[in-house]
């Protein structure tokens, strides 16, 4: 059996949801209640129930960035075969960190394959479930 | 303007440890007055069949 290369591999929403059912867990939000940033897990955690209920009292969407895959023209951001909104969060929000970050998703990653280090050097601001979001936030995840 | 910096990574044998910081982060994350955004996938209900809905919470970006 051949190894399969990553390119082969289904492309991956880096803020998905927990109740999708290959979601896993690639980051944990650490920061400030106004200043979130994402800490990058080593290898990624699948999102089991057990994974899930560590979140409780919050939202795992509070507490986890998840990986799926992308649900495509299921998501309302998705058009064209882009993802819009990864496209907003690039022209929008500014760089938080020098490098791209430790991301053990990147490889299938909707945002990175389409946007390039550009969506990684901003990913480690956004919350999938956020409180406090600034404007420019609200703004670029407002559906369009 | 602050020099961005590195993102931070997380030792798998930490995952939990940092989970529960992360869960009192939330916590006072939810005192903000603003109502919750969602950055992320949000269904689509005009999208292809087969993929369920997924119920949440929150507001899809700006309101308004």
């Amino acid at each position: 059996m051949s190894p399969q290369s990553s390119s082969d591999l289904p492309l991956m929403c880096p803020s998905a949801q927990p109740e999708m059912s290959d979601a896993s867990v690639f980051g944990v939000i650490q920061g400030s209640p106004s200043e979130p940033r994402v800490a990058y897990l080593e290898r990624p955690v699948a999102l089991t129930p057990e994974v899930a209920a560590l979140a409780k009292p919050v939202e795992p969407t509070e507490v986890f960035r998840i990986g799926a895959q992308c649900a495509g023209s299921c998501c309302v951001h998705f058009g064209k075969g882009r993802c819009r909104l990864a496209t907003r969060l690039i022209q929008t929000l500014p760089e938080v960190v020098s490098a791209a970050p430790p991301c053990a998703i990147r490889g299938t990653c909707m945002w990175w394959r389409q946007e390039g280090v550009a969506a990684c050097k901003r990913c480690p601001q956004i919350v999938t479930r956020m409180y406090g979001a600034t404007e420019t936030l609200k703004d670029a995840a407002a559906p369009c | 303007m602050a020099a961005p910096r590195r993102a931070a990574s997380i030792p798998f044998d930490q995952f939990t440890e940092q989970t529960l910081s992360a869960v009192l982060r939330a916590v006072e994350a939810q005192k903000l007055p603003q109502r919750p955004i969602i950055i992320g996938i949000i269904w689509n209900p005009q999208g292809l069949p087969g993929f369920q809905g997924v119920g949440g919470r929150g507001a899809a970006g700006k309101e308004g």
